[in-house]
């Protein structure tokens, strides 16, 4: 559909559903992405997120049941799609393979950073 | 019962667009009840739940993009600050109207509370360490009367408290200043002690201060220290003024150093123009050689005023305490000399910056005042909302229309805050020039003593704060009716909504409208008290003519004259105005009535010779109950030649009715009877000559005081006020006045010149200005109250055309639609008016301080400021009544 590539954030959306599976709905996506990648997002951003997902064909979405906390309004969870996961597997290879062995200096160049801002 | 999140976060969440509102709400709620509201507390998972609405909103209004086109919520766009101005520009008057009182509410409360701040609140500038001074007054407990300290008392009381970490003393005082070159003038300065600039951690700018020996000891030299405006001004920033000769009260004086230029003195409306060193303090006085003028031994003068470091760790209490106990030795072992203390106590008062007799006038002037200016604010604030909910209502419409086309939630929502800011922007700014212009005319009203600082700058905190509040005003009135209308593209519901938003609107801008005719009562109740009062106090007779009389001030004191010389000096310029063409009457006089000072003596019961009895006291010739036109009504007054002190030694002296009848039970007994009287301390033996009426010589709110007028060769000082009765124009009078001085002594110059009337008007001045001020905001208010009203009336009455046509179709008369339309107003005018009265009634207290000849409770007045309110509310629903009866039927009939 688009070969434009994954922000940051995008990847992070698509991963946390890939991550939690049938119970990808907006409030564990949230919290995947605030508890792992440290990110504090608004429950506003994970929707304009996937709903802009959504139009590129990468995630799916189905509305069901509700819980008796959400005042009677449905859950819309989301499910991961060939062509998200396709694009999702692109970007991340190609940052990882750039990565390979750089770690190490990677971090020491910004604590480098860090000490020099200091003095 | 399942908790809820807070309403505005879910209001907020409505602004969403409607399919992701429903999720991004649900999320939101789920989180807040499952995690956030049991992890974090109430208060912080609120908190929570309101930003995240707040960034979920933001989220969505920068979200381009999605499925559906028709909920794509676009940016905002400079296409709504368009559609904004254009809509405000529909009603250019009433927007004018809005911006324009909310810049007046802008800028009077920032003005007012700036005052406020420069004369109450804010830290002395230049002063260090300010928390842990404090003054100290010995105050005599039955007479109220202070006494200073002499520089060997001050050194002692700080001694023997250990809760007085630095001690020092100073007076105010008003010198005779010339410069070579330059032309003379008067300067106020401040005589200080060894130890006064270092406690106050003030440091010269140029050249140096001087030290604790040049300050204290008997041949210190003349030193003086100018202030920074004093060397900008009067010196023209002469680059070499350190070393500059100057003469004070006709002595030299060497400028050692400039002040640094924040330090004006250490009270906030301080404009000092010099120090001297205490050293000097005699010399200046020309005290020397007369009995206790000496600056050192326990004769020494009593003229310093205290100021005291407050130990660290130590209390107040414990400090009153250390220094009462203090005193008390230094009265037992000096009693020739510290008499005068036996009975005094002190009272630290912590803090400097106001002097306790400019406090006790100021405050309940700017109490009040700030008052007013609050209404002030929240009655624009009020006004600016209604205009706001208005110009919603009028375009729902519109709205509904936008938003079946499919326009986002967020354009419209954007509109509103754009709407807002147009409006509150400008005001802002036109405020800050209010209280820029505010503030000029508030250090010249006459509120403040003449010869204050006039501080003109604008507090920028107090400013950020007026602008905040109607910024915030205008932003959350123009977007409520975005929420109220939140369901308007709903086509089917578009009837319902349209009735059930235009309700709650009504009910909203009613409520506005009964807040602001409330605020207008309380205002105008307010206004209606402080113009009884000025219009009370001016028609206060004070007993005396005061038409015609001229006050001439004239002082050969610092010119070194004394004792007998002043009498001799005042008797040859009393004989010389005398002869001068269309004088009717001259009189000399020690403390005029409505003069800078009072006196004060005390007179022994004849009686109960226990008791002392205190009255007022002035040092007069004889022609001066003529001059003044009160006379004498038992025995005679004293003449000039006929020396005021008869074979006996005694004083002749002329009672005032009200001290004759309490010394002696009636006037007529009081005559040729002998008194014994205390001046300063000093036995003085008196002999009523006459007896003459009672006159207010000060204070108009009071009763006249008891006074004794002392023949005038006995008075204890040199400076005096002719009282000149003459048909002939000031001017004209002053200048052959200043030459009748100088015949006598070229170097004595003229002091202030002022007619007596005009002496008299100054002593309300106060309470005419600040009637006038309030006026001009009690009007404000009360326009605003009624175009307020007008809109809601006329709004009301506009949606009812349908049911007025019916009404009129059948058969209803047009005073029957007129009344129904009144009723409607009537019911908020009552609202107002009931709210007002108990909000005026709450606010009273403040008042009671300033009313005079009125109660702050009086019926009348509020019952006259609820009839002018009722008849702004009739007025204002007069037009929209008429025009509801001009509806015709069958067009109203025929438009369904």
């Amino acid at each position: 559909m688009t070969t434009r590539g994954l922000g940051e954030f995008e990847q992070l959306l698509l991963f946390a559903v890939l991550r939690l599976g049938n119970d990808a709905y907006g409030v564990r996506i949230r919290q995947e992405i605030t508890n792992r990648a440290g990110k504090d997002v608004s429950a506003g951003a994970v929707y304009t997120g996937l709903d802009r997902l959504q139009s590129r064909g990468f995630v799916s979405s189905e509305e069901a049941e509700s819980a008796p906390s959400r005042g009677g309004r449905r859950r819309k969870y989301y499910r991961l799609e060939p062509a998200g996961a396709r694009a999702l597997e692109s970007t991340y290879s190609k940052v990882r393979s750039m990565a390979e062995g750089t770690l190490d200096e990677l971090r020491a160049v910004a604590a480098e950073g860090k000490a020099g801002g200091l003095s | 019962m399942t908790p809820r999140p807070p309403a505005v976060g879910r209001a907020i969440l409505r602004l969403l667009p409607s399919p992701h509102r429903d999720f991004v709400t649900g999320d939101l709620t789920e989180e807040y009840v499952d995690t956030v509201l049991p992890e974090r507390g109430r208060l912080r998972a609120d908190s929570w739940f309101v930003g995240q609405s707040v960034r979920s909103v933001w989220s969505f209004a920068r979200y381009r993009g999605g499925p559906s086109r028709s909920e794509r919520v676009a940016r905002p766009s400079a296409r709504e600050v368009r559609y904004a101005f254009r809509g405000l520009m529909r009603r250019p008057g009433h927007s004018a109207l809005a911006v324009v009182t909310l810049a007046v509410g802008i800028g009077t409360a920032t003005s007012v509370f700036s005052v406020t701040d420069a004369v109450l609140l804010r830290d002395v500038p230049g002063v260090e360490g300010q928390e842990a001074l404090a003054t100290v007054s010995f105050s005599h407990p039955r007479t109220g009367g202070e006494s200073p300290i002499s520089l060997p008392n001050l050194r002692d009381l700080g001694e023997a408290s250990p809760a007085v970490a630095e001690i020092a003393g100073f007076t105010r005082a008003l010198f005779q200043l010339s410069i070579e070159g330059l032309p003379a003038r008067s300067g106020w300065s401040q005589i200080v002690t060894g130890g006064y600039f270092e406690m106050l951690g003030v440091a010269a700018s140029q050249g140096r201060l001087f030290t604790r020996e040049e300050a204290e000891s008997m041949d210190g030299a003349p030193l003086a220290v100018v202030s920074d405006a004093f060397w900008r001004g009067t010196l023209q920033r002469d680059p070499e003024v350190v070393g500059r000769s100057l003469r004070i009260n006709g002595l030299p004086f060497t400028i050692v150093g400039v002040m640094q230029p924040d330090f004006r003195g250490i009270e906030r409306l301080d404009s000092l123009d010099l120090w001297v060193p205490a050293s000097q303090h005699v010399a200046l006085r020309h005290g020397q050689g007369i009995p206790g003028w000496e600056l050192e031994g326990r004769g020494a003068a009593h003229f310093a005023n205290t100021i005291i470091r407050i130990d660290e760790g130590a209390q107040i209490d414990d400090t009153e305490e250390q220094l009462q106990a203090a005193m008390t030795n230094l009265v037992e072992a000096y009693p020739d000399h510290n008499e005068r203390y036996a009975e005094a106590v002190p009272t630290v008062d912590a803090g400097i910056g106001i002097s306790a007799s400019d406090r006790s006038r100021l405050a309940p002037t700017l109490q009040v005042l700030a008052g007013l200016v609050v209404m002030i604010l929240l009655v624009t604030c009020a006004n600016v909302a209604n205009l706001l909910v208005l110009r919603a209502l009028q375009r729902r419409d519109e709205t509904v229309l936008r938003r079946a086309l499919g326009a986002a939630r967020a354009h419209l929502f954007f509109q509103n805050l754009a709407e807002a800011l147009i409006l509150a922007l400008p005001a802002v700014l036109l405020g800050l020039m209010i209280a820029v212009g505010v503030n000029g005319v508030m250090w010249s009203s006459g509120l403040f003593p003449t010869g204050v600082a006039t501080h003109t700058t604008i507090d920028a905190r107090v400013f950020a704060f007026a602008a905040a509040l109607g910024i915030l005003t205008a932003c959350t009135f123009g977007l409520l009716p975005a929420l109220l209308h939140r369901d308007a593209h709903q086509h089917r519901a578009v009837q319902a909504a349209r009735r059930a938003s235009s309700r709650s609107a009504t009910l909203l801008q009613g409520g506005l409208s009964v807040v602001q005719l409330a605020l207008s009562l309380a205002l105008v109740g307010s206004v209606l008290l402080l113009a009884r009062t000025s219009s009370n106090l001016t028609s206060v007779d004070p007993g005396f003519v005061s038409e015609g009389v001229v006050a001439i001030e004239v002082d050969p004191g610092p010119q070194g004259y004394r004792g007998e010389e002043v009498s001799d000096f005042r008797a040859a310029l009393v004989d010389r105005v005398g002869s001068i063409d269309g004088v009717e009457a001259v009189a000399a006089s020690g403390f005029p009535p409505f003069g800078h000072i009072a006196m004060q003596l005390e007179v022994r019961e004849p009686s109960d010779p226990s008791q002392m009895l205190t009255s007022r006291a002035d040092w007069v010739t004889g022609s001066f109950f003529d001059a003044i036109g009160i006379g004498i009504s038992h025995g005679r007054p004293f003449t000039l030649e006929e020396s005021t002190i008869d074979a006996e030694g005694r004083t002749a002296v002329v009672l005032s009715r009200s001290l004759a009848e309490r010394l002696f039970g009636a006037p007529e007994r009081a005559v040729n009877q002998s008194l014994d009287v205390a001046v300063f301390g000093q036995p003085m033996e008196a002999f009523v000559v006459g007896v003459t009426a009672d006159i207010i010589d000060a204070n108009l709110r009071r009763e006249p005081h008891p006074k004794m007028y002392v023949a005038m060769p006995g008075s204890p000082q040199s400076f005096t006020t002719l009282l000149v009765r003459t048909q002939r124009p000031t001017q004209a009078l002053a200048a052959e006045v200043r030459s009748a001085v100088e015949e006598i002594d070229s170097n004595i110059p003229l002091g202030s010149v002022a007619e007596l009337e005009d002496l008299v008007a100054n002593a309300t001045v106060r309470e005419r200005t600040f009637a006038r001020l309030s006026a001009l905001l009690a009007a404000i208010a009360l326009l605003l109250a009624g175009v307020g009203l007008y809109s809601v009336v006329a709004y009301a009455a506009a949606q009812r055309r349908r049911e007025f046509g019916i009404r009129l179709a059948v058969g209803a008369s047009s005073v029957g639609i007129t009344r129904l339309v009144l009723r409607h107003s009537l019911v908020f005018g009552a609202l107002g008016v009931g709210l007002g009265v108990a909000v005026f009634l709450a606010g009273s207290r403040l008042l009671a301080g300033i009313v005079f000849g009125v109660a702050s409770t009086d019926p009348l007045t509020l019952a006259g400021a609820a009839t002018l309110l009722l008849m702004v509310t009739v007025a204002a629903s007069l037009a929209p009544a008429l025009s509801a009866t001009r509806v015709d039927p069958a067009v109203t009939l025929r438009s369904e």
